[in-house]
C-alpha cells in the first residue's frame, strides 16, 4: 500500500514537475516571439510625431574645418536630438531675428546642423517639437531643411530654410553644453569629415558635401532582407466597419481583394497591402498638415503596425479648399533610407479620412558581408563617366534592395533623373 | 574696309586667346586650407578642384606628402600631416595638356593648450597694425 502510495506520489510530482516545464518553455518561446516582432514593429502603442520627422542626420562641426556625421545608428544619436529639443523648447535670453549668413561661415565654428528627410512647415514645427522663442518673428508658411546650433555671439539655433537662408530663434550666452557634446562625440575618435563647397570647375554641384576624409570611412553591412507577411484575418478585418459583409476575390496572379462595396483593400502575393475608400464630399473636413500627419501615422500604427525605423520621407499637398495630403513613408537600414523606386509606405489624409494606404515593407535580416563604401568623389566620377552628368544637384549614401539582398549605394541626383551607383564597386546600377 | 575688319578680327582673336590663357590659369582652385591657417590639429584638409585627369601633388614644407590623380569630377580631398610651426602646403597640378600650376598656403600648428580665440584676436590686431 504504502509502496503503490509512493508510485502514486512520484508520478504525481512528475507530471506537475512537466507541466510547470512544459508551460515554463511556452511562455519563454511566446516572449521571445514577441520580442522578435517588437524589433521591427511597434504595433497599437502611441507613436510619437517627433520621432517621425526626426532627423535624418547629423553633421557635426569641430571647429577648425574638421566635421563628423552621425545618423540614427550611430549611439549618439539619441543623446543629440534630446538635447536639441530641450533646446529648442527652453526659454532663452534672446529672440529670433533674420540672419544673413552663408553655410560656410559656420564651417570654422563649433556646432551642430540637423537635417531634416524633407523640410517641413514652421507652424508643424513649433508644434510637434513644443519650440519656444520668439518663432513668430519667423514666416510661419516656410520650409526648415535643417536645425543649426552653433557657437555664433555666445550659442545661437537658427533654422535653416530649403533656399538656404537662416533664421535665428534664439540665443544665449553660454555655450559649455554644445562643447561637451562634441568633445564627448570626438573623444571616439570618429570618421572625420571634410566640407567641399558647390562645385564649379569641372562639374557643377548645386549643393556643398561633406566628404569622408581618407582611410576614416566606417564600413558598412550588406544584407539579406525579409517582406513583410501578408495580413491575417484579425489585422483584414481592421480595414472594414463590418467585416461579415465583405466579398473575398481571388485574382489569377494570387492577390486577394476584400471588398463591402465602398472600400476595397487588396493583398498582394509578396505580403504588400493596397486599401482605398472614397471619402464623400460632405464628410471633407479641413485639417492643418500637423492633424493629417498624426492621423496618418495612427492609421499605419492600427493597420499593421509601424515599424520602428520608420519616418516621414516626403509629402505632396493638394487641393486648396479641402487640402489632401499624401505622405510617403521610408525605413531606415542601419541609419541610412531605404531607397527604392517605388514607396514603401504611403498614406492619404482627405478630409478626416485615410483614403489610400499602401504599405509593402522590407526589413534587413542577415549580414553577408562588410563593405567599405567607395567615397562620395568616386561616386561623382563614376556617374559623370556613365552618364555624362556635369550638373548635380545632390548625393547620398543610402540602401537599395538588389536581389534578395539590401546594398548601400550612391543616388545622384541630377537635372532629370536619379542615378544610383553600387557602394561596393562604383558601378552604375538599372533598378528599373 | 577690308583693312579695318582684319584688324577686328586680329583683335577678337586676341581677346579669345587671353581669354582661354586665363581660363586655363585658373583651372586650380584650393578649398583648403586657407592661407594663414592657425590650428590645434597635428593635419590639415587639402581639397580643391581642377580638370579632370589632372595629377596633383601636395607637398608640405617642400616634402612630397601626397599624391592624387583627379577623376571625372574634378574634385579632390586629403589630409596631410602638420610639423608644430609653420607648414607650407604646396599643391602642384600637372594638367592633362601638360601644363602645371601651383599653389601654397601657410599653416600654423600651436600647441593644442593656447586658446585659439584669443590667438585669432591677436593675429587680427597685428594685421590692423601693419595695414595702419
Amino acid at each position: 500500500m504504502n509502496n503503490r502510495d509512493f508510485l502514486l506520489g512520484l508520478l504525481l510530482i512528475i507530471l506537475v514537475g512537466t507541466s510547470l516545464l512544459l508551460s515554463n518553455l511556452t511562455w519563454w518561446r511566446l516572449s521571445y516571439g514577441t520580442d522578435a516582432m517588437e524589433a521591427g514593429i511597434t504595433a497599437l502603442k502611441v507613436v510619437d510625431l517627433s520621432n517621425v520627422v526626426a532627423p535624418d542626420r547629423v553633421v557635426l562641426h569641430f571647429g577648425q574645418n574638421t566635421h563628423g556625421f552621425i545618423n540614427h545608428s550611430s549611439p549618439h544619436y539619441e543623446k543629440i536630438w534630446n538635447y536639441v529639443r530641450e533646446s529648442l523648447s527652453d526659454e532663452w535670453p534672446a529672440g529670433a531675428k533674420e540672419a544673413g549668413i552663408s553655410p560656410e561661415k559656420f564651417q570654422l565654428k563649433r556646432g551642430l546642423e540637423l537635417f531634416f528627410a524633407t523640410p517641413l512647415p514652421v507652424d508643424f514645427l513649433t508644434k510637434v517639437l513644443n519650440i519656444k522663442g520668439d518663432e513668430q518673428a519667423i514666416p510661419q508658411d516656410r520650409l526648415v531643411d535643417s536645425i543649426v546650433i552653433v557657437e555664433d555671439d555666445g550659442l545661437s539655433v537658427f533654422l535653416k530654410e530649403a533656399g538656404g537662408r537662416f533664421f535665428r530663434l534664439k540665443n544665449k550666452p553660454d555655450s559649455s553644453d554644445i562643447r561637451q557634446i562634441l568633445e564627448d562625440v570626438s573623444a571616439e575618435n570618429p570618421p572625420l569629415f571634410a566640407y567641399l563647397p558647390p562645385a564649379q570647375v569641372n562639374l557643377k554641384l548645386e549643393e556643398g558635401m561633406y566628404v569622408p576624409l581618407p582611410d576614416t570611412q566606417n564600413h558598412l553591412p550588406v544584407f539579406t532582407f525579409k517582406l513583410e507577411k501578408r495580413p491575417g484575418p484579425n489585422n483584414i478585418a481592421k480595414f472594414f466597419s463590418d467585416f461579415s459583409i465583405t466579398r473575398r476575390i481571388e485574382e489569377k496572379d494570387g492577390a486577394v481583394i476584400y471588398t463591402d462595396g465602398s472600400r476595397g483593400l487588396r493583398i498582394y502575393p509578396d505580403g504588400a497591402v493596397e486599401y482605398s475608400r472614397p471619402v464623400p464630399r460632405d464628410q471633407k473636413h479641413k485639417l492643418g498638415f500637423y492633424e493629417a500627419l498624426n492621423l496618418a501615422v495612427d492609421f499605419v500604427n492600427a493597420h499593421g503596425g509601424w515599424p520602428r525605423s520608420g519616418y516621414l520621407s516626403g509629402y505632396k499637398i493638394s487641393g486648396n479648399q479641402v487640402p489632401a495630403y499624401t505622405f510617403n513613408f521610408g525605413v531606415r537600414v542601419k541609419g541610412l533610407p531605404l531607397v527604392e523606386q517605388k514607396d514603401y509606405l504611403t498614406v492619404t489624409v482627405e478630409g478626416n479620412q485615410v483614403s489610400r494606404y499602401y504599405r509593402r515593407l522590407v526589413r534587413e535580416d542577415r549580414v553577408l558581408e562588410e563593405i567599405q563604401p567607395i567615397s562620395p568623389i568616386q561616386a561623382l566620377d563614376a556617374a559623370i563617366v556613365a552618364g555624362g552628368q556635369k550638373e548635380i544637384k545632390s548625393l547620398r549614401l543610402v540602401y537599395t534592395s538588389v536581389g534578395n539582398t539590401l546594398i548601400p549605394v550612391w543616388t545622384v541626383d541630377t537635372k532629370d533623373r536619379k542615378i544610383f551607383i553600387d557602394a561596393r564597386n562604383g558601378m552604375v546600377m538599372n533598378l528599373n | 574696309m577690308k583693312r579695318l575688319i582684319s584688324i577686328i578680327a586680329a583683335a577678337v582673336l586676341i581677346t579669345f586667346l587671353l581669354v582661354s590663357f586665363a581660363a586655363a590659369g585658373d583651372t586650380l582652385v584650393l578649398n583648403q586650407p586657407e592661407e594663414d591657417l592657425i590650428t590645434t590639429r597635428d593635419f590639415t584638409v587639402v581639397s580643391g578642384e581642377t580638370l579632370a585627369d589632372t595629377s596633383v601633388v601636395v607637398l608640405v614644407n617642400g616634402d612630397k606628402k601626397e599624391s592624387i590623380t583627379v577623376g571625372a569630377s574634378g574634385l579632390f580631398v586629403t589630409r596631410v600631416n602638420l610639423e608644430t610651426g609653420k607648414n607650407v602646403i604646396t599643391v602642384k597640378a600637372v594638367f592633362p595638356s601638360g601644363e602645371t600650376k601651383t599653389v601654397s598656403r601657410s599653416v600654423y600648428r600651436v600647441d593644442s593648450s593656447i586658446n585659439m580665440e584669443s590667438i585669432g584676436s591677436i593675429i587680427q590686431a597685428l594685421k590692423l597694425l601693419i595695414l595702419k
